[in-house]
């Protein structure tokens, strides 16, 4: 019955009314992820042994009635997440024997409401990359296309779900690593705010800028994950209490679109644009305006200027958090150290990749001596630049349309080599990490047979209109029920 | 220039060992990556403030209580320990 292909609620539904265990959900999913990944290469690890012992715990809550949405769903966990006694690599070599001692706050919470944990997904290494190229376990295939990236760093995540291997899954994102891979992949992704959904356990790369947020088919299964990763939690000081943890209903009605102004930046919609995806995202944008929303230009400028910040804000606070990577207290450790600063040295040169090594040093440059007003302090300016821009915007317009990327997914190696080209396509994302706010990647059309993604930004704490609007879309349109033809079996 | 002497410091303040054919390529990728940051330059920052957290949010601390009885399962992901100590090279001869 095309399991597969269900959404959230629609699996929620068998589950509940019996005609379908949460322990056959999960064999099932096992049973494609054994199928199929060895064509993509999605996950690190399979959590085979314990996800059928969460399932059989999932069926005892639903034959008690005290089942959530969620209870008996599977799900994919990135491969950053800490997830206790399971080994968790963040795609390193430094991590490659690590078993956490405690599970991240988002994989606890997931775990309360019942669902099945069914393995952890290859990633970026440490999460710095934008098509899952740097990762130590090898690159990930996009389901769309073999031969293409499925983007990153949360590209084994976007690559299951677009193959089906899981229903849902969760991402981080830091400058885009959930956005892009969910547009390459043709599925829907949501950064949240920052605060919102702890970081507790999320291995850091970039602690003022990463957010973890879900990755599924459409605006619906996003909103029901986000809804139970998200809240407030004392475990993580940067945790936000300002938003109300409501559970989010995607009531919104075409009738009440004309109350609502999407603002079209012109920076972001010009002619540097891949044309055939600028008829993509003008194609869809003419379906929210026959929908009822009122759309309007405007101008969101100096959005050049982020990729530098971001890179040196990202790897100035990657040099610091991966400095705790000393080859004592976890990880990786090279072989008969001479001394402490031998152990420091050859653990660090063996465990970390290239893209790694570059970062922390990028970080360590920007943040030394002489150096730190010229760069990282700059960089914090611009940033306050970037919000200062989205805030003066918001005065006009309820929400924003973005690309989300330059490009559809490329082909793996074809960036590999310009390490600039690789980082400017992340150009439309990062200004939201800068700025700290919500945005969700919906999937729009194909372009030369490959998915096309839109973002739509909110201000703060703007998680449910955005999805709100994104369902309503998802009703007129059907970009988010297509399956890669090669996965689209049983 | 971001020439191969800098990159040999900088490693050196990262604490990272980097193979001497791995200079050039460090030295090339930084050197056009601060390139592109130089397209910043023309931007007059001098009355912008900095922002370190958006949105900006005040930071909570957790209350600073004693556990007596401490859980010390992280050791155990030590690569060298002895159930209690982390062991490490000699550091005082």
């Amino acid at each position: 019955m095309d399991i597969y292909k269900k959404s959230i609620i629609e699996l929620s539904r068998l589950l509940q009314k019996k005609e379908l265990s949460s322990l056959e959900l999960t064999k099932y999913f096992l049973d494609r992820i054994r199928s199929f990944d060895s064509k993509l290469n999605s996950f690190i690890s399979i959590n085979e042994e314990a996800s059928i012992e969460q399932a059989k715990l999932a069926d005892k809550l639903i034959s008690n009635n005290s089942e959530s949405l969620l209870t008996g769903i599977p799900v994919a966990h990135k491969d950053l997440f800490s997830t206790k006694g399971i080994l968790t690599t963040c795609a390193s070599k430094m991590l490659e024997n690590y078993y956490p001692p405690f599970d991240a706050t988002v994989v606890s919470k997931l775990a309360k409401v019942g669902m099945v944990n069914i393995g952890k997904t290859n990633m970026d290494e440490f999460a710095m990359g934008s098509s899952n190229e740097t990762s130590y376990f090898g690159p990930v295939k996009n389901p769309w296309d073999l031969e293409t990236v499925p983007g990153g760093s949360s590209g084994g995540s976007a690559s299951a779900v677009a193959a089906r291997l899981s229903p849902v899954a969760t991402g981080t994102d830091t400058g885009g690593s959930i956005r892009q891979p969910a547009s390459f992949c043709g599925l829907t992704g949501l950064k949240p705010t920052y605060g919102t959904v702890s970081r507790y356990g999320m291995i850091a790369y970039a602690s003022s800028l990463d957010q973890g947020g879900p990755i599924g088919q459409s605006a619906e299964d996003c909103a029901l994950l986000f809804d139970e990763m998200k809240g407030y939690d004392n475990n993580d000081p940067t945790s936000n209490s300002k938003f109300k943890n409501e559970k989010i209903k995607l009531d919104l009605k075409k009738q009440d679109a004309k109350n609502i102004t999407i603002g079209i930046p012109k920076e972001y919609f010009s002619s540097k644009l891949d044309v055939k995806i600028l008829d993509v995202l003008n194609e869809a944008i003419e379906i929210f305006k026959k929908m009822g929303f009122n759309i309007k230009e405007v101008s969101l400028p100096d959005h050049e200027y982020t990729i530098p910040a971001y890179y040196i804000l990202a790897s100035a606070e990657a040099s610091s958090n991966l400095s705790r990577y000393d080859g004592i207290k976890f990880g990786h450790r090279c072989d008969k150290p001479k001394s402490l600063e031998d152990l420091y040295l050859r653990t660090r040169k063996e465990g970390f990749g290239k893209e790694v090594k570059k970062r922390i040093m990028i970080g360590s440059y920007a943040l030394s001596s002489g150096y730190y007003d010229e760069y990282y302090m700059r960089a914090l300016k611009i940033r306050r630049i970037i919000r200062d821009n989205f805030m003066s915007t918001f005065e006009n317009v309820d929400f924003l349309f973005a690309p989300t990327c330059p490009s559809t997914a490329f082909k793996i190696g074809e960036k590999s080599s310009d390490a600039v080209a690789m980082y400017l396509s992340d150009i439309y994302t990062t200004p939201v990490n800068l700025a700290g706010l919500p945005a969700v990647s919906i999937p729009v059309g194909f372009s030369n047979n490959m998915p096309v993604g839109m973002q739509i930004i909110g201000n703060d704490f703007s998680e449910g209109n955005i999805l709100r609007i994104s369902h309503l879309f998802q009703q007129e349109t059907n970009w988010h029920k297509q399956t890669p033809k090669e996965f689209d079996c049983e | 220039m971001f020439d191969k002497n800098k990159v040999k410091d900088v490693a050196k303040l990262a604490m990272i060992e980097i193979d001497e054919e791995d200079l050039e390529f460090f030295s090339e990728e930084i050197f056009d990556f601060l390139k592109l940051v130089e397209q910043t330059d023309s931007l007059n920052l001098s009355d912008v403030d900095p922002l370190y957290h958006a949105p900006e949010n005040t930071l909570h601390a957790r209350e600073d209580i004693v556990d007596e009885n401490p859980k010390n399962d992280g050791i155990n992901s030590s690569p060298s320990h002895n159930g209690s100590h982390f062991i490490v090279p000699k550091v005082i001869e």
